[in-house]
């Protein structure tokens, strides 16, 4: 009789799940998002209340996740996916994949979803992890990088990312720390020869206007987890959490969907603006070379081993 | 929600500090309406103390001290004097142009009035001016040491609103140095009514070429360090940085009037001063958590949107908002208060972040010279020994220009918009 | 009692010249950081991130060591009006609004820190709690300088009252 009524209750109780993300409401984060709170509220009948904050009102994204951890909201997206677990460090090793494809088999596989299980030793339950946009690609105002000679003495902004810093030193560039939104004039002024970035910041950012050259060297993507507070997610009935699952994964494709063809657009628009080169595979080889004690430098650190990245290989060149 | 707002007065009131203030009616919040979010607490108050920006506080605070240990007040009135000195009511437009280049080196008005008026208060007193006038033409010229870049509060605002501090400083230089040409104007029409004195000193060309010289190092400053803002050759906080570096190389061996000895205890008073303000930003990230998650914002919005107002007079009632918000609380706090509520209210009618920015600062600097709570007219009373209601009473003439500039900024947003515009795409 | 106030001024003198001291060499880092940009074409790697973890610490000691100055930011308007009996218990029952915050803050740190303090910065990759602890750090001292800024006030207001018999 007792656990009837809980049960009853548990299937009228409403559960809120209050999430945050930095970008702005055009964005194909938070656009992806607003597909979420629809669906999940449908799929659910309403006994999960979704209610979104987007554009960074609660915090930096260091910030949100930490809030997401402590449990005072139960969702959220963005970067530092190393706080979630150094396993995705793995996706992000420079030149580690040839094309999008690749990572998204890999995100899919088994393996990617051991990487999100890894997460939970740090507090936090992740259903699903997509791409934060395409590649990351140079721009510069000195030369086209065909090889990896040409990036020989370049000033680069790069963002503070400990990967990022290491393998611009690799391929010896000379990494300089610029604040985002203070790029473009430093980059104008000189300050920084080049900047990495995906093309669609390239754009949004006008990083453009100060530059020349455009190389797709296709060095890096970021992986996208969505992270959410695990005592929450474990709170819901066993229905619910399958509604939640099957709604986050579905999110995450159409995040990618949206993320990947705007980054076609970008790319066609960079065209026009700026001299753009590809590099071949012969030059890649060069570029992976460079990188490679940077690819051992975490292994050394003990995030994942060298057989972890070759089963990434082998899955992302089946 | 009410819960928040009249703790909040009720706090400031029985003079609980702000920052405290903030982070108690925030406490009640949770514990009456959300318990369940009050692990929040330590979080927020450290997102608050962790800011690289930030770090420009203390750097340009330091860099007025040094300026002014290093006896660049003396230099500049010297230099006023020049070109102003022989009209009549010379004294008066000294100071509101000695104010004007002093803002250009000093990030805050508190110290605009400290130093200005420590030297001009008591040597116009001497010359007949009376003192209402004397004090009140300090304190309220002295608004400009906030508005006139670089300027603490920008960095402040900055923060909170997400914009470029280079685009910022651009865009109140304009109307700060309209307020001082104004108060100029009113200077001359007062000195002329009232028969103040002319200030009777020939220099010969010798001495006047020394007198700008010694001046003249001072005055670059402010183009160094917004240059290096400006176009992306420095942070801001570098910048500051480099601010600081320079007056010290000035003030220790081309003037050689900074004592080494006395620096340790200008850093000391640079940076409580920092922490003072630190705490408050840090907790009022609290404050402004509950509004975000409360939707406050929005909901403010979408009330004002249905009240169908022209936006002529939901802009005017926006800056009674900042001068009565200015009148009441400082600066710093209030920045960090009203610009997540009122930004997006200003811009859904249009106005620039730039431009509310600028608005925002000009508006909160007449506070500074306005009872019950003013800074400035603190320190000017100290100086002068005069009550801060008849300082007040002295400034009221000369803070017209600020009003009028107040609503030229509202309505021309070229005034702030052409030149970072020009200068920065 | 006068023991007290000279333990009082030796703590605040010593946390003012570490806070002092901190802020020295965030000055001297960022100075440090332009000059090797532009003369020396490099950079030292997460100097940035050092400077913000001073910069945290300046704040959580001297805002602590600012209530005993009694120099925080306030409206002191309308306690000014009042005469000195009100105005002491009118300053108490601040102080110990302030005192109580702090203790809700310094409680609540502990768990924060337990659950997010391993995250490592981005750059140095230092565990968080490096900077996190100064937040119980700076709510214990504040915690002591209320209670000491309350004794203080009450101490002196007997004696000015005894004085006056
Ligand atoms: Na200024
Ligand atoms: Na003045």
């Amino acid at each position: 009789e007792g656990q009837k009524e809980s049960e009853s209750a548990a299937a009228e109780k409403t559960y809120v799940f209050k999430y945050s993300n930095s970008q702005s409401d055009s964005h194909p984060r938070s656009q992806s998002m607003f597909f979420f709170k629809d669906k999940l509220e449908k799929a659910s009948n309403g006994r999960i209340k979704v209610e979104l904050y987007t554009g960074g009102v609660l915090g930096t994204e260091a910030e949100v996740l930490d809030q997401v951890k402590i449990g005072t909201i139960q969702g959220c997206r963005g970067g530092l996916f190393e706080r979630a677990s150094g396993m995705y460090l793995i996706y992000t090793l420079p030149f580690m994949f040839e094309n999008i494809d690749q990572v998204l088999k890999v995100m899919n596989s088994d393996f990617g979803a051991k990487v999100n299980e890894s997460a939970m030793e740090n507090g936090l339950y992740i259903p699903a992890t997509g791409v934060a946009g395409g590649f990351r690609n140079i721009t510069n105002s000195k030369r086209p990088i065909r090889t990896v000679e040409d990036v020989r003495g370049l000033k680069m902004r790069t963002p503070p990312i400990d990967m990022t810093i290491k393998t611009f030193k690799a391929i010896g560039a000379n990494p300089q720390q610029v604040a985002y939104t203070e790029t473009y004039m430093a980059l104008k002024t000189g300050v920084v020869d080049g900047q990495e970035n995906p093309f669609s910041n390239t754009v949004d950012m006008k990083f453009y206007e100060p530059q020349r050259y455009l190389s797709v060297v296709n060095w890096q993507v970021h992986p996208d987890p969505f992270y959410v507070n695990p005592d929450w997610y474990k709170s819901l009935p066993e229905d619910l959490k399958a509604v939640f699952d099957s709604v986050a994964e579905a999110t995450m494709d159409y995040s990618n969907e949206l993320w990947l063809s705007s980054e076609k657009d970008y790319y066609l628009v960079l065209q026009e603006k700026l001299e753009v080169n590809e590099i071949d595979s012969a030059a890649r080889e060069g570029f992976v070379k460079a990188v490679k004690p940077v690819w051992q430098g975490y292994v050394d650190e003990g995030l994942f081993t060298w057989d972890e990245i070759n089963e990434v290989l082998a899955i992302a060149n089946k | 929600m009410s819960v928040l707002l009249i703790s909040l007065l009720i706090l400031l009131v029985i003079g609980v500090p702000i920052a405290y203030s903030l982070g108690i009616s925030s406490f009640l919040y949770f514990i009456l309406i959300h318990p369940e979010l009050i692990a929040i607490l330590p979080q927020r108050l450290f997102a608050g103390m962790n800011s690289y920006t930030m770090i420009a506080l203390p750097l340009f605070c330091l860099m007025g001290f040094l300026m002014n240990e290093g006896g660049i007040t003396r230099r500049l009135i010297d230099f006023s004097l020049l070109f102003v000195g022989r009209l009549r009511g010379g004294l008066g437009l000294v100071n509101v142009l000695a104010s004007m280049i002093f803002g250009g080196i000093s990030g805050s008005s508190v110290s605009d009035t400290a130093s200005i008026g420590a030297v001009l208060i008591p040597e116009m007193e001497n010359k007949g001016y009376s003192p209402e006038f004397a004090s009140g033409i300090t304190v309220a010229s002295s608004t400009m040491g906030m508005i006139i870049p670089p300027s603490v509060p920008m960095v402040v605002y900055a923060l909170a609103a997400e914009e470029s501090v280079g685009r910022l400083f651009l865009g109140s230089l304009f109307p700060g140095l309209m307020i001082g040409i104004l108060m100029l104007v009113i200077t001359v029409g007062i000195s002329s009514f009232r028969k103040f004195p002319r200030e009777e000193f020939s220099l010969d060309k010798k001495k006047k070429i020394e007198t700008f010289n010694r001046a003249i190092l001072a005055l670059i400053m402010p183009l160094f360090v917004i240059g290096s803002v400006v176009f992306g050759i420095a942070t801001a906080t570098e910048s500051a940085g480099i601010g600081v570096l320079y007056a010290f190389v000035v003030g220790t061996v081309i003037f050689r009037t900074l004592k080494i000895k006395k620096i340790p205890k200008l850093m000391k008073d640079a940076i409580m001063t920092s922490a003072n303000v630190m705490i408050i930003i840090a907790l009022s990230k609290l404050y402004i958590w509950i509004l975000a998650i409360e939707h406050v914002p929005q909901q403010l919005s979408m009330f004002i949107s249905q009240l169908n107002m022209p936006g002529v007079w939901i802009i005017i009632a926006v800056n009674l908002v900042i001068l009565v918000s200015g009148t009441f609380i400082d600066v710093s706090p209030a920045i960090l208060l009203l610009t997540p509520v009122l930004l997006p209210i200003v811009q859904s009618f249009g106005m620039n972040p730039v431009q509310f920015g600028v608005l925002l600062i000009s508006g909160l600097a007449v506070g500074l010279v306005t009872p019950p709570v003013g800074m400035c007219l603190n320190v000017a009373s100290a100086i002068s020994g005069l009550r801060i209601g008849k300082i007040f009473y002295g400034a009221m003439p000369f803070l017209a220009a600020n009003l009028i500039t107040l609503l030229l900024i509202s309505f021309v947003p070229q005034l702030t918009l052409w030149l970072p515009e020009l200068l920065m795409k | 009692m006068k023991g007290i106030t000279a333990v009082e001024k030796q703590i605040s003198s010593f946390l003012e010249a570490v806070v002092t001291a901190f802020f020295g060499l965030i000055l001297l880092l960022t100075i440090l950081l332009v000059i090797l940009r532009y003369l020396f074409n490099t950079s030292i790697v997460g100097g940035n991130e050092l400077m913000e973890f001073l910069f945290i610490y300046t704040t959580a000691l001297g805002a602590a060591v600012s209530l005993g100055k009694r120099s925080h930011i306030k409206v002191t308007y309308f306690v000014d009006q009042l005469p000195p009996f009100s105005r002491a218990v009118v300053d108490t029952f601040s102080l110990l609004l302030v005192l109580l915050i702090n203790v809700v803050l310094l409680r609540l740190s502990f768990p924060w820190i337990a659950k997010v303090g391993d995250a490592a910065s981005p750059v140095l990759r230092l565990p968080s709690w490096v900077a996190m602890i100064s937040v119980p750090i700076g709510c214990s001292l504040a915690v002591l300088y209320c209670a000491y800024d309350i004794y203080k006030i009450w101490r002196f207001h007997d004696s000015a009252k005894g004085e006056e018999a």
